[in-house]
Parts: structure tokens; sequence; C-alpha cells
């Protein structure tokens, strides 16, 4: 998958820090690993550090401990990471092929789009099977990036920057009919819109984790694949044309791949804000490496977030549930904000 | 390729599902439920869990079954700001610091784990939920019951099969029966036409003027007496509409009836004000304000599936409506 | 000076058609109330009679806020545009609204903030980080293009707020309830109690606005033509900023965050007026009140007697010019 011409290119790049690249790997894997131990043994049911051991390697059917650590904290943990990573490689790969560091589906119409069906299902059928939801948001957030993607086609030099406006566009227009919808239906109905809007894995099950890791399975050669347009996008339309690569198929490539993950990582959490744009953020301010590089480390981070904003939302303030999507959000926005002003403060000095 | 490796172990993780059950050593039978789920429940459950206040614990604390959790929700200025069960606590008082019913999360999203520490035989989840229903069938059988379905009593009907409580619905139900009873003696007695009397249910809330066709015991009890709605209301196929302020006087007729409650935003004051804010002089205009025949009904406690909301929306509506002399309304 | 004066000779149409417009929106709705009725509910105002209430009490308090809010919106969104030198500014788009509803919710909920008074205060507040934390973003980012940045921008602390916005509706129900359907932004006759508070933030506003109307045009040929000119770029940005801000807070404390508004007139304006600010100012503020009359009154009668939220209109409307403007700009 690397041609020469990428790593020709590549190479004007800082290759000194690549070395860093497997360290930073390692690390984010003892990371996640210390989180799943973690997540594995914290939660409102107290079991007992042997206890775990015994529920791990020997698990008894009928026993709650089993239960708890298998049915309830592992397939949520899984999920968390998976709508992580998918969320964060999202983000990635539409700002690498926008090349702006604030592009994210989450802000241009995907989520809103996803929310959208999900909220006017809820309120206007609200005794419409549940097995709709996910498959709503879904239909939902392809629909609303296919629109975006209509109104923005065109034979202009920068549309993927359109690809951005129009998505900010109709994201706006979709969250304020959204809104609407809220104060139509009967309150317990709004409310329970808003839980979902919150953005949350408190759903899952290994069936949903089934789901995704199938849809990443799918979806993961593609993300291979894509790689090398991706490092050769980076030096804009006209420099990659000059490299015999075909621009607009490629950029439709990478904003589908992109909008297919994010409509995945909804369609089972809802909308969860901040990781597709603080994960690539931080995954660059640590090591400014090729798109393959990239997107697997900005996967890890992804998933890191998620998963220990779950464990956050759910251990605090047991048994109140925080949504993971609200503690991403509050912890992730600020930490952007100080990604992106240290990183001026260094361009500075 | 670490891509794929990561996936495969994943992949890996996923499909060794252990396959689990909870230790039933109860007698059994089988529940069909709201969704069509075939349940293996016990067939007088002694650890229930209700994971919605107004709908579930309410009736299931009025019926008297044990009840081991219920979900609850933090309402400022309520209960000294530590989470209330909506309805239960209301109605019955019921708070998880003077029973035995434990706290098990918000309504929206209880905490699972939380549920599973308390080893339940039953769980009762409303049909809005049932999004989760796979993580709680894994900790003990899980019964979903549609909450918007009509009529209510049927719905209570099925929570007190559900939990094997029907002797107890029975004999609530006879008694407010046998209250209903008494009363339409009484309009019978007095020479009352109930069709006469035209009562509508109106709010202002949230800067609306929203009228309503089904609202609980407050609609419930009404329709139970025989009273008329105003044609507006009548010609309504859902349960509600949100009127034009304009349209003020299309729900004009004997009575009006609202809810009020003591939570924040809509205590009985703040409702009139409501009223006024969005049309000036309100009261002036419709027949039941002017000659003070404008009754307000407590929010949380008619809102409650039991039989004593039902009984006591009863009783307010016997003392202000059919035994008091009231000016009629004239179209 | 042909344009000026082709500009003057418009005022008299402008004001024209206000007027038109408001006795449309007066005069319609979903009571019929025959023009007898209406003329008598403003002149011999008798307090008994439903049809002069409707008339006095809440139609002509909702025509009043449209018009402040509609002029209010409007004159942001032309000095944001001015300002920032981009078409596709608008209070919406950067933020501001969210920032405001943001302020609103956490004045009225949680800390319980009931007196009127203080309303406007905390829209204010809560606009002014918002455009503060837009402007930061959008100016510290590496931006390959810093239109898409400020509205990226923009869109980022919107979903932000808005997540903090759900939070606090998520945990108090009650509050939820009351506040959703000013969320959604909608005129109604609730807002007469607003106004008093609200109407000298815009009436403030405004007239800043179009005191620094000449200055405004030589800013926006950018910012060494505008020193060039003798203008104090740095104190003149900072004026707009708070101008933009209290419009903006005041237009939402009144009735609710509506989209699209700031962007809609400003540019429909320019295409009749001409880009010189001395006139842009004035006409969006009157094509603003014009625009969101109509837009009440569609809201108002459309599907009657349901009411749509305003907000959904604006949006509905405003949304695709969005659109056509993007592909014009790029």
């Amino acid at each position: 998958m690397n041609d020469f011409s990428f790593r020709f290119f590549d190479g004007r790049i800082s290759g000194r820090l690549h070395r860093y690249a497997p360290v930073l790997a390692v690390l984010f894997t003892i990371l996640l690993l210390t989180l799943l131990a973690t997540s594995a043994a914290m939660g409102s049911f107290e079991i007992s550090l042997p206890g775990l051991w015994a529920a791990l390697t020997s698990p008894a059917s009928g026993q709650t401990e089993t239960t708890v650590l298998w049915e309830l904290r592992l397939p949520r943990f899984i999920a968390a990471c998976l709508v992580g990573a998918m969320l964060g490689l999202s983000g990635a790969l539409l700002q690498g092929v926008t090349r702006n560091p604030l592009a994210d589906p989450s802000l241009v119409g995907v989520s809103q789009g996803a929310s959208l069906a999900v909220v006017a299902l809820i309120i206007l059928f609200p005794t419409t099977s549940l097995f709709w939801r996910p498959l709503c948001a879904f239909g939902g957030a392809i629909l609303a990036s296919l629109l975006i993607q209509w109104i923005s086609a065109g034979r202009s030099s920068a549309q993927s920057l359109r690809f951005i406006l129009v998505g900010i566009g109709l994201a706006a227009l979709i969250s304020s009919v959204t809104t609407a919808a809220l104060t139509y239906g009967q309150i317990n109905l709004a409310m329970e819109a808003l839980s979902w809007l919150a953005g949350s894995v408190h759903t899952a099950s290994w069936k949903v984790c089934q789901v995704l890791i199938i849809g990443f399975l799918v979806l993961s050669p593609l993300l291979v694949w894509v790689a090398s347009p991706l490092a050769v996008l980076r030096f804009g339309p006209e420099i990659s044309s000059a490299l015999g690569l075909n621009v607009r198929r490629a950029r439709f490539t990478v904003i589908t791949l992109s909008v297919a993950l994010a409509a995945l990582a909804v369609s089972v959490a809802g909308p969860i804000g901040f990781v597709g744009l603080l994960a690539p953020q931080l995954v660059h301010r640590l090591i400014p490496s090729r798109p393959g590089t990239h997107l697997f480390l900005t996967a890890f981070v992804g998933a890191l977030i998620v998963a220990l904003a779950d464990l956050v939302g759910r251990t605090a303030a047991a048994p109140i549930q925080l949504p993971a999507g609200l503690v991403s959000s509050i912890i992730g926005a600020p930490i952007f904000a100080i990604l992106l002003l240290r990183r001026v403060r260094t361009s500075l000095s | 390729m670490k891509f794929l490796c990561l996936f495969a172990l994943t992949a890996a993780v996923g499909i060794s599902v252990v396959a689990l059950a909870p230790a039933q050593a109860q007698e059994t039978r089988i529940f069909v439920d709201g969704l069509g789920h075939e349940v293996e429940i016990p067939v007088k459950p002694k650890r229930i869990v209700s994971l919605r206040g107004e709908q579930f614990t309410a009736p299931l604390v009025e019926m008297g079954a044990p009840i081991v959790a219920s979900v609850g929700d933090v309402v400022e200025g309520v209960n000294d700001g530590r989470p209330v069960i909506r309805g239960a606590y209301e109605l019955f008082h019921t708070t998880f610091e003077n029973s035995d019913i434990a706290f098990v999360g918000t309504t929206h999203q209880p905490d699972v784990e939380a549920i599973a520490a308390l080893k339940p035989d039953l769980i009762l989840v409303p049909d809005f939920a049932a999004e989760n229903y796979s993580r709680y069938s894994v900790v003990a059988p899980t019964v979903v019951i549609k909450i918007w379905s009509n009529p209510a009593r049927e719905r209570y009907r099925r929570i007190a099969d559900a939990t094997g409580m029907l002797d107890a619905f029975e004999r609530l139900a006879n008694l407010y029966d046998f209250r209903l009873g008494e009363a339409r003696h009484l309009i019978e007695e007095e020479g009352i036409d109930a069709q006469d009397i035209v009562v509508a249910v109106a709010e202002v809330n949230g800067k609306r003027l929203r009228v309503f066709k089904h609202y609980d015991a407050m609609t419930a009890v009404l329709s139970d007496l025989g009273f008329s709605r105003p044609e507006v209301v009548d010609g309504l196929n859902g349960e509600r509409l949100d009127l034009s302020p304009e349209q003020l006087q299309s729900i004009d007729g004997d009575f009006l009836v609202s809810s009020y409650s003591e939570r924040r935003f809509s205590g009985p004051s703040e409702l009139r004000a409501n009223w006024d804010n969005l049309i000036p002089g309100w009261d002036a205009f419709l027949h039941a304000p002017r000659h003070n025949q404008h009754i307000l009904i407590p929010r949380e406690i008619m809102r409650a599936l039991s039989f004593r909301a039902l009984e006591e929306v009863l009783a307010i509506y016997m003392s202000n409506i059919v035994t008091r002399k009231f000016v009629p309304f004239e179209d | 000076m042909r344009l000026f004066s082709s500009a003057t000779r418009l005022l008299p149409a402008a004001l024209a058609l206000l007027f038109v417009v408001a006795i449309f929106h007066i005069g319609f709705g979903a009571k019929a109330i025959a023009l007898g009725d209406i003329w008598q509910a403003i002149w011999a105002f008798d307090d008994r009679n439903f049809d002069h209430v409707v008339i006095r009490q809440m139609r002509l308090p909702r025509l009043l806020a449209a018009m402040t809010v509609g002029a209010s919106l409007s004159v942001a969104g032309a000095l944001m545009q001015g300002v920032t030198r981009n078409p596709l500014a608008d209070p919406g788009l950067l933020g501001l609204l969210s920032g405001a509803s943001f302020g609103v919710v956490v004045g009225a909920a949680v800390l319980g903030i009931d007196s009127d008074s203080l309303i406007p205060v905390f829209a204010v507040l809560g606009a002014l980080a918002a455009a503060l934390l837009v402007a930061a973003i959008s100016f510290f980012a590496p931006g390959a293009n810093s239109r898409a940045m400020l509205l990226l921008a923009g869109a980022a602390v919107s979903l932000f707020l808005a997540a903090n916005v759900s939070a606090l509706n998520l945990l108090n129900e009650e509050g939820f309830a009351s506040f959703r359907v000013w969320l959604s932004g909608a005129i109604t006759t609730d807002a007469a109690k607003m106004l008093p508070w609200c109407l000298p933030w815009c009436v403030i506003g405004l007239a800043v606005a179009l005191f620094s109307a000449r200055q405004v045009t030589a800013l926006s040929m950018g910012h060494k033509t505008a020193t060039g000119l003798g203008v104090d770029t740095k104190k003149l940005s900072l004026r707009l900023l708070f101008c933009v801000v209290s419009l903006t807070a005041a237009s939402v404390a009144l009735v609710g965050p509506l989209g699209f508004v700031g962007l809609v007139v400003p540019h429909a304006t320019r295409l009749v007026v001409g880009s010189d600010y001395r006139h842009v100012i004035p006409f969006s503020a009157l094509f603003g009140a014009i625009f969101l009359l109509i837009v009440d009154l569609v809201a108002r009668t459309v599907l009657s007697p349901v009411e749509i939220s305003t907000g959904v209109v604006t949006s509905l409307l405003g949304a695709p010019l969005f659109l056509v403007l993007i592909r014009r700009v790029l």
C-alpha cells in the first residue's frame, strides 16, 4: 500500500518522528488495556478482584458476577471503543481530505441527519418498534450526507470546502427542525428523544458489538486503501492531480468512508460530539505522521476517549448515568481549545 | 495489517459470547409482554424492579407488590434535592429513604449494574426504553409494558398480571367502580344531565395553549362521569392540540380544568400567570374562570397510574361540579 | 452620488411596504376579525371585547417583537459580514444565538433567575462568551481558508453549547417543558412581557450601528484600507462586537433563537442598495422588520389553527440562500 511517490513526499515531513509511532502504538495499547481492566473492575455492582478473576477465567452461567462482567461491562467497553475509533477515524478522514483541522462529520450535518430521523421517529411514531431506531439513524445520516454531496457537487476546485460549508448550512437547518420537533411531542417523548440526543453506549450488547465489528471489518480495507490518496491529497488538489491522482474520485471515496463510519457510530450511540475533532488533533500534536499511521493512532485515541467518557459517565455519579456524549463534550471541548492554543504558541516561538 | 489483527481479535471476543440465564428456583410461567417477548417469569415475583415511576412504581406500591428498586429523578426543590419516584412520591409519599426501594438511576438511563446487584426476579420496562431489553433480560426476566396504550385500566391490569397481583388489582378496581357508581347515582338523583355539562381540559405551559382530549386521570374521570367536551376537542384525532391563543373562546364551556404541580415553573399561581402572559385578561373571556369555575388538579398525582389518583380526581370533580351550584354556560 | 439619491428615494417605498405588511400582520390570524373592529381596537380600545384584546394585546406586541427582532438580527448579521469580511457570517452560524440561549437557560433554569429584567443580561453574557470563543478559535486555529474556519468554529461552539443546554434540560424536566418552545424560536404574544426589558438593548445597538456605518464601510474594505482612512480598527471592532452581541442577545431573550435572519436580509439589502453600509444598515433594519413580519404571518396562518415555530420558517427560507451563496462564493 506504500508506493514510492508517497514515501518520497512523506519524507519531507519530519521523518525523524516516525520512530515514535510504534512507541505510541504500544503506549496506547497499554492505556487501552488499563482502561479495559478498570472498566471491568468498576461499576455499581461491586466485584472483588478474586471474584473478577474467577468470572473472567471460569465464567459460570447464572452467577451475577459473570453476567455483569461478560454481558454488561465487556460489550459496553468494546462498543465504546469501536464507536470512539469510528468517530475518530471519521474526523481524521474529513480533516485530511479538506485539510481543515475543524472538519468533523458531527459538525457538518451527518449527526444532525441521524438526530432528526430518530427524534421524528420517537415523537411522531412513538409506538414503532425500537428495531428501527438505529436503522433510522443510519438512514438519516446517509441521507443528509448524500444531500450535502449532491448540493456541493460541481467542478469547483474547492469542492471539499464546499462540502463543509453546505454541511454547516444543512446542519443548522436540520437542527432547527429537530428543535421544533421536540416541542410538538408529549413531554415524556421529548425527554426520551433528548436522552437519545445526548449520545450514549448504554444500549451496547454483544449483538450491537457484532454489528459494529462487521461494519468495521467491511470498511477497513477501504481505510487501508484510502491512506495513500489521503497522503497525496495533503498537498492540495493541483499537486495531487499532477501526481496522477483522480482527485474527484479520491475525495468522494474518502468523504463517503468518513460519513459511513460516522453514521454507523451514531446509529448505535447517538451523536457523541468532539471525538472526531479531538482525536485526530491530539494525535497530530503528539506525532505529525503520514496518513496511515495517523489513522491508526487516531482510532486508538478515539477509542480511549469514548471508553473513558463512558467509564466516567457510568461511575462518577452512579446510579445516575451521565451519557458518554455529554462527558466527552464537556471534557473534550476545553482540551480541544487548549490544543489549538498550544499549537499557536509553538508556531509563534 | 495491525488493523486487521486488532479486528480479528475483537471479533473473536465478540463471537465467544457466553450464554447466561439467571438461576430460578421459583415456580414460573410464560408471559407474553407488550412487544411479544415470551418471557418465563415467576408466578409470584418477590423482587420486582420498576423502570418507570408514575406508570409502574405507583401502581405497584398501591397494590402492595414487593418492589426492590425503582428509577427516580432529581427534581429541583423537591425532597431536598434527593431523587424522587415520580407519582409514587406525590401520591403515597414513597421515597427511597422511607421504603426498602433502592434507587437505580434516572428514568431515561437506569443503571443496569445497580439493578443486577439487587438480584431481582422481575424487571418492568416501559416500551420506549426497551432498546436496552437485551441488557436487562440477562439480569432477570424482563417484561415490556406499553405505557402509551389505552385504556389505562387495561395497562394497569397487565402490570398486575405480570407481577402476580391480580387479586389486589381487582380489589382496588372494585372499590373505584363502587365510588364511581355512587357518584353517577348522585348525578342521577340530582337530576343533572352530565352530557349537558361541557368541560374543557387546557393548559398554558411554555408559551402555548394546549387542549387535551386524553390526559391521564384528569380526562379519564371526566369521561367516566359522562361529561361532554368542547367541539374542537371532541373532533381531535390525537390526544391533544396546540391551539392558537386567539381561538381561546372555542374551548369555552361550563368548566375549565388544568393541572398544576408543586414543582418549579408550574405552581397554581405561575400557571395562572402563564395564561395571563399569553392572553391578557383571559379569565374575563372564558365562561369558566369568569364564574370561578376553573378547577386545578395536581398534575403529578393525576398522572400516576393508580386507582387512588382516579378516586382523588373523582372527589375533586364531585365537589366542584356535581354537588355545587354553578353558572351554566349558554352558547 | 447617484446611489445615495436612489437610496433616499427607496426609503419612503420601504416604509410604505413595512406599513402595508404590518397591516396584514395585524389583520390576519387564527381568529377572523373585521377591519372595523381592528380600527376600533386601536383607537377606541375596549378591554371587555375579546377581538380588541386580540388586536391590541396579542397581535400588537407580537408585531412589535417581530419588527424589533427582525431589525436587530439583520443589522447584527450585516455588521458581522462587514467586520469579518465574510459573506457567510450570521449570528446563528457563528454561535451567538446558541450562546445567548445557553445564557438564558443557565440564568433561568440553574440560577433560578425569574426577574425579566435580568434575562437579557444573561443572554448578553452568553452571546459575548460565544462570540469571543468563536473569534479565538478561528483566529488561533491554523486554517487553509478562514471563511470555513470561522463557520466551523461557530459550529463547534454551537454544538458544545447545545450539548450543555440539552444536559441541563435532561436534568431538569420542568425547565425543559417551559423552555422547549422558546428554544425553537417562537414569536408569541408572551413577548409583550419581555419587550420593555429587551427594547433598550436593541435601540442602543441599532443606534450605535447607524452611527458607525461609515466606518464599517471602510472596515469592510479591509483593515489596512480602514486604517489608511483614519479609522481606529481595534476600537471600532470592539464597539461593533458589543453592538452585535447586544442586538443578538436581546432578540434571543425576546423570542428565542431565529436562525438565518441575519444572513438573508443583509444580502437581499445589498442587492438593492449596494454595499455602502450607510445604506446597508438602515435598510437591513427596515427589510429585516418586513421580512420577519411576513415570516411570522406565514408561521401563524399557514397551518392554522396550529402555529409553527417561527425559527423553523426562517431556517427553511434562509438555508437555501446560504447554499446558493456558497456556490457563488466558491
